[in-house]
């Protein structure tokens, strides 16, 4: 299980609340995955993609009103794991046959999560605690 | 959340900043690795996370407790945090079982000497317990030094080159013990190395560096090897051909055949292609740049191929090649490019990466 401890919190409810549905998203494929239902997995992971694309534009739109800087700098980071997402797909198509997908994807949520997504937003949590 | 959390540390020595808003973040039981120039700040970092150094800027947390921040600071020994540097050596005057125990100083003795014993067990050194490190060979102490960052059962591993002293035969040896101690105890892994296979090796995920601290890509070795997003990560792992040329719809021409990418046309690009990415056929077919070869090096289980392309411009080529390919025995070669191994950037990506000098 992954948590959102306080030292990942934006300070930003709109956003704060994103990442904790995206985190409750990985926790629910990897508990899903643990116990060996595989059947909805491809469907749950479309659904965080799909989750994950519209948070990203949500975060940007944010970002552009309240005057961030960076934005583009930022908008391109989260373009850049787009491929990222579609490898997940894949092996999500695999899951059911193959353990390291599993195993693979399982890890690869987190990392994606934890480290790509949310960790790299703190970059501007000192910019939007200042600026709300 | 278990595990590392680093975000936004940036450090200076003197007017020097060494890191410049640093984050990642490792679960426990992950390994991650950095991989990164000389002097871009892979030391500096594990010295923040292990306690030795007192944070200027930024958040460090392990498992949950803040442990380093500008104005907190906890004590190396209150981290739960094992270290193993390259020259974080044994002490010498005392036993690998003593050596080991000295770090297990909150434990109560018959469980610390458990402890020790069940580590030296872990690396398969009981029967050395009551020798002295001078008497073991690099790869003995090295695994002493493991069993001794682990014993007293750290939440983190910081590791900077710890196989950098050894020789090839051990240091693969040491490294794959390493690797299943590390799982079977579940701890976060956050290893530097200046060696990008032992990298693709060990990692679970690769962090490249540029500089100050700088995170050029973050992902899957898989994905760092075979998806570079940046021509510094490509060129880490050892030679490539490089081609420039022009985009005009949505690809780049090579000697070797065109390249598919999502530059805009008309921009100026270089396309990286590595070794195994020339694939060289007999009796030059419509398809291929007929080549001449001008010498063959051995490598195991590969060759390492230089050519010539017989196309007017010049220019040499690598190209990794099975062993059973034996140069003596071709003629009327010809070679094209395999597009998963051929990456295109924009020329001007050069300019701020120029300055990265390569990694050993
Ligand atoms: N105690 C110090 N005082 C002053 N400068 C330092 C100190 N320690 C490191 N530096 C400087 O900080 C920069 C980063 O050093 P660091 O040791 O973190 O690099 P590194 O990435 O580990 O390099 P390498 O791959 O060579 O080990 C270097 O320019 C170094 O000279
Ligand atoms: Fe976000
Ligand atoms: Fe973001
Ligand atoms: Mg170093």
């Amino acid at each position: 299980m992954v948590q959102l401890s306080e030292t990942f919190l934006m300070e930003s409810q709109a956003l704060d609340k994103d990442h904790q549905r995206l985190v409750e998203m990985v926790n629910d494929i990897t508990q899903m995955l643990d116990g060996g239902e595989i059947e909805n997995c491809k469907t749950k992971v479309l659904n965080f993609v799909e989750f994950v694309k519209s948070h990203f534009a949500r975060e940007e739109q944010l970002l552009n009103k309240v005057g961030y800087p960076n934005v583009d700098k930022h908008q391109k980071h989260h373009k850049e794991l787009y491929p990222k997402m579609n490898h997940m797909l894949e092996f999500a198509d695999m899951v059911a046959v193959n353990a390291q997908a599993r195993e693979s994807l399982k890890k690869e949520l987190v990392f994606f999560v934890m480290d790509d997504v949310i960790t790299t937003d703190l970059d501007f949590k000192k910019f939007i605690s200042g600026s709300s | 959340m278990e595990g590392l959390h680093i975000f936004g540390l940036s450090h200076y020595y003197g007017a020097h900043k060494v890191l410049d808003n640093a984050s990642l973040m490792i679960p426990s039981g992950e390994l991650v690795c950095m991989l990164g120039p000389s002097g871009s700040g892979k030391s500096t970092l594990l010295r923040l996370a292990s306690g030795l150094e007192k944070v200027q800027e930024g958040t460090i947390v392990i498992d949950d407790v803040t442990v380093g921040t500008p104005s907190l600071h906890l004590h190396p020994e209150h981290r739960k945090v094992g270290v193993m540097f390259q020259d974080y050596t044994l002490f010498p005057h005392l036993t690998i079982i003593k050596n080991i125990l000295f770090g297990l100083f909150n434990f109560p003795t018959d469980k610390a000497y458990k402890r020790a014993m069940n580590m030296l067990d872990q690396v398969g050194m009981t029967s050395y317990a009551d020798k002295y490190p001078h008497t073991l060979s690099g790869g003995q102490q090295q695994r002493i030094a493991l069993a001794r960052a682990l014993a007293p059962e750290p939440k983190l591993l910081l590791l900077d080159e710890p196989f950098s002293g050894l020789d090839t035969n051990m240091r693969q040896k040491i490294r794959e013990e390493t690797l299943n101690v590390l799982k079977e105890n579940g701890v976060a892994t956050l290893m530097v190395t200046h060696d990008p296979e032992e990298a693709m090796f060990m990692a679970d995920r690769i962090k490249v560096m540029g500089e100050s601290g700088r995170i050029l890509q973050a992902g899957r070795p898989h994905e760092i090897y075979y998806h570079p997003r940046h021509e510094f990560v490509a060129k880490l792992f050892g030679m490539m051909n490089t081609f420039t040329g022009t985009v005009s719809e949505g690809r780049v021409e090579t000697p070797l055949g065109s390249v598919l990418t999502d530059i805009n046309d008309g921009v100026r690009a270089q396309v990286l292609v590595r070794p195994e990415g020339v694939i060289i056929e007999n009796n030059g077919n419509d398809s291929g740049t007929s080549l001449e070869i001008t010498s063959s090096h051995l490598l195991g289980h590969d060759n390492i191929v230089r050519a010539r392309l017989n196309n007017g411009i010049g220019g040499e080529l690598y190209v990794r090649v099975h062993h059973a390919f034996e140069v003596e025995l071709k003629k009327n070669l010809s070679a094209r490019l395999d597009p998963e191994y051929a990456f295109v950037f924009p020329l001007e990506d050069e300019m701020d990466l120029e300055n990265l000098k390569p990694i050993n």
